[in-house]
């Protein structure tokens, strides 16, 4: 059975087509979006988080299909890193989350254990206190998927997650994305080391519409996944039309 | 949940604006002369909506440069994907602005009333101007997140306060009140005869509800809540208009029934207010002893009144300035109402000489020396110098 699946989504800004009847169906819990920029990266991830809703189409996450209706259940236990994610420079980490453990309804006798559960998971527990304005690139990084995990997410959606980090720094950082069994992870990057690393699906996106979905042993071919093999098939497919 | 609003409350823009809130509220109310406030809470509470009125739209700038620093720092995006939605967000930044605005004025308010005398005159109606207080700082931080969530820069705040505060300005000045605005301007206080004007008031207090509906209308999410608040702003809307436009334009009323203390004695009668019966003793012994100086000189009235009573209604009857009773010395105000005080300048400066002239008598050394030129001469001409000056300031400006 599916765990998520896009039918025909489509957005426009405007008069301007975002998203093209784009269709997809992904069954592992490590899923990346590939594609060049403007290619509908972010509109589909906006979707994704239900901050906006697509003109036609519809998606299915967990065997429910998301609507207005039932948005307000994917929220629950949805967890979101937006792309540059600045947080107030005047908050502590500690603030920062708990502003979200507000945000996402978490009882307040429940958020400081979560709090310190969030700060664990990606190594800021010495920094609970620490004024975010302190922080390297590399820990706001950290502190935004820490953000991401107070409410324990089912579904977590990273867009471009590791841009501006040194490589040390990004596969610090996927080793805290591969340490969430229980969660669905979708992150839009165009690094393919990222998503050689991480992904074990792939949709790969150009001008709104699916080039290519699927395992990503079947984009490269069986024991071939890597960075550059992945950033080849890429190229070929995005070029070619 | 207070633990949840602690961060947002006590870090950035909102205590910030709630600092300078406070700082201009108490200024204002440090410059404020405590002699010239009347005993009781109407001149307290004025002041004291006054200075709501004109900080709240520091309110409404730190509102949409909070609302622009969430945008910017990327929170506002993850409560558009949060249970409680962006709306709830702004809703919570709202709340959070408006309780500093009200702690800024609050200070102000305590500052005021620390340094004024409460034991006089209170009346329910005087409830209206803190309520009003209350109201006002909310409608104008709910603008303000308003502002902010569509245009999200901080120039927006500033711009806006700015603009608020000409508008605000602008309306108390087609009312013919904008001296209001100046809290130490007397034209700010209220006389001891004048009560707020309840149903201009109330019909205010319900039209700012309203606003604040429209602004939970446009924060709300759902279709129940949307539902509620537009019909909230209709009712208190329309309940608003129907009861303001019932008043008269006057943002005050004359205060009933007028009941009078009196006390004669063999030159004059005093009457006060009630809460003013502790001045009656020093009032009436200022009027003797002034009466006593001038009564062969020009015609000295009989019967001497604090503002609004009735008796001031009768011709001859002169009105004693109750502003005076928080000070020490009545006799300068009892000088003062010896002659009434003329409506040009012509009259204005025989006014003045005549004062001066009487002043000089109780005390020579504050003898102007015009008055002492005078004064060094034969009885005859200073008569007929009080006389011409008598004259000029009771006749000139008809």
């Amino acid at each position: 059975m599916a765990r998520m699946r896009f039918d025909e989504l489509t957005f426009h800004y405007g008069e301007s087509l975002a998203l093209d009847r784009l269709s997809a169906s992904f069954s592992s819990d490590r899923i990346a979006v590939l594609g060049p920029n403007g290619a509908g990266k972010s509109t589909l991830l906006s979707i994704l988080d239900t901050s906006a809703v697509a003109s036609a189409g519809s998606f299915d996450f967990g065997g429910m299909t998301i609507t207005r209706r039932t948005r307000q259940v994917l929220r629950e236990t949805l967890g979101v890193v937006p792309q540059s994610l600045a947080m107030m420079p005047s908050y502590t980490c500690h603030e920062v989350l708990a502003y979200v453990c507000w945000l996402r309804s978490i009882p307040a006798k429940w958020a400081p254990r979560r709090i310190a559960e969030s700060l664990a998971a990606v190594g800021l527990s010495d920094f609970e206190w620490t004024r975010v304005r302190a922080l390297s690139g590399g820990m706001r990084q950290r502190l935004a998927l820490a953000q991401a995990l107070v409410n324990r997410p089912k579904l977590l959606l990273l867009d471009e997650p590791t841009v501006g980090l040194d490589p040390f720094q990004r596969a610090e950082f996927r080793g805290y994305l591969e340490a969430l069994p229980e969660t669905t992870v979708l992150f839009a990057t165009h690094l393919v080391d990222d998503v050689a690393h991480i992904a074990r699906e792939v949709l790969i996106i150009d001008k709104g519409s699916a080039v290519w979905a699927g395992a990503i042993g079947s984009l490269v071919g069986p024991g071939q996944v890597s960075g550059p093999a992945i950033e080849q098939r890429y190229i070929e497919l995005t070029t070619s039309r | 949940m207070m633990w949840a609003w602690w961060a947002e409350f006590h870090r950035g823009v909102p205590p910030a604006a709630g600092a300078v809130t406070g700082v201009v509220g108490v200024l204002i109310a440090m410059q404020v002369d405590p002699g010239e406030l009347l005993a009781g809470c109407a001149d307290v509470l004025n002041i004291g909506l006054v200075i709501a009125v004109t900080t709240s739209p520091i309110a409404l700038g730190a509102a949409a440069i909070h609302v622009a620093m969430l945008s910017a720092s990327g929170l506002l995006r993850i409560a558009n994907t949060s249970i409680r939605g962006k709306d709830g967000a702004l809703r919570r930044a709202w709340g959070v602005i408006a309780t500093w605005a009200w702690l800024g004025s609050a200070l102000s308010q305590v500052v005021l009333a620390a340094r004024a005398d409460l034991s006089g005159y209170c009346s329910a109606p005087m409830l209206i101007l803190p309520a009003t207080a209350v109201v006002f700082p909310l409608v104008m931080s709910g603008l303000g997140i308003l502002l902010g969530a569509a245009y999200r820069h901080w120039a927006a705040g500033v711009i806006g306060a700015g603009a608020a505060f000409i508008v605000v300005l602008g309306v108390q000045q087609l009312e013919g009140n904008a001296g209001r605005f100046v809290p130490t301007s007397i034209y700010t206080t209220y006389q001891p005869f004048f009560e707020p004007n309840v149903p201009l008031g109330v019909g205010r207090i319900l039209v700012y509800g309203a606003l604040i509906a429209l602004v939970w209308l446009v924060l709300s999410a759902t279709l129940r809540a949307r539902v509620v608040s537009a019909v909230t702003v209709a009712m208190l809307g329309a309940t608003g208009i129907g009861i303001g436009s019932t008043a008269s334009p006057e943002p005050v009323a004359y205060r009933t029934p007028p009941e009078a203390v009196c006390q004669m004695s063999s030159r004059a009668e005093f009457c006060v207010w009630p809460e003013s019966v502790q001045a009656l003793d020093r009032g009436l012994d200022a009027i003797n002893l002034i009466v006593g100086i001038v009564d062969d000189r020009f015609p000295t009235p009989t019967r001497f009144s604090q503002e609004g009573l009735t008796p001031l209604t009768e011709p001859g009857v002169m009105r004693f300035d109750s502003r005076s009773f928080a000070r020490d010395d009545l006799e300068l105000a009892a000088i003062r109402s010896l002659v009434p005080e003329p409506n040009c300048s012509a009259g204005l400066d025989a006014w003045f000489d005549i004062i001066d002239w009487v002043s000089a008598v109780r005390s020579p050394e504050f003898a102007t020396p015009e008055v002492a030129r005078v004064r060094a001469q034969e009885d005859a001409v200073q008569r007929e110098w009080l006389d011409e000056r008598y004259t000029i300031a009771t006749e000139i400006c008809d």
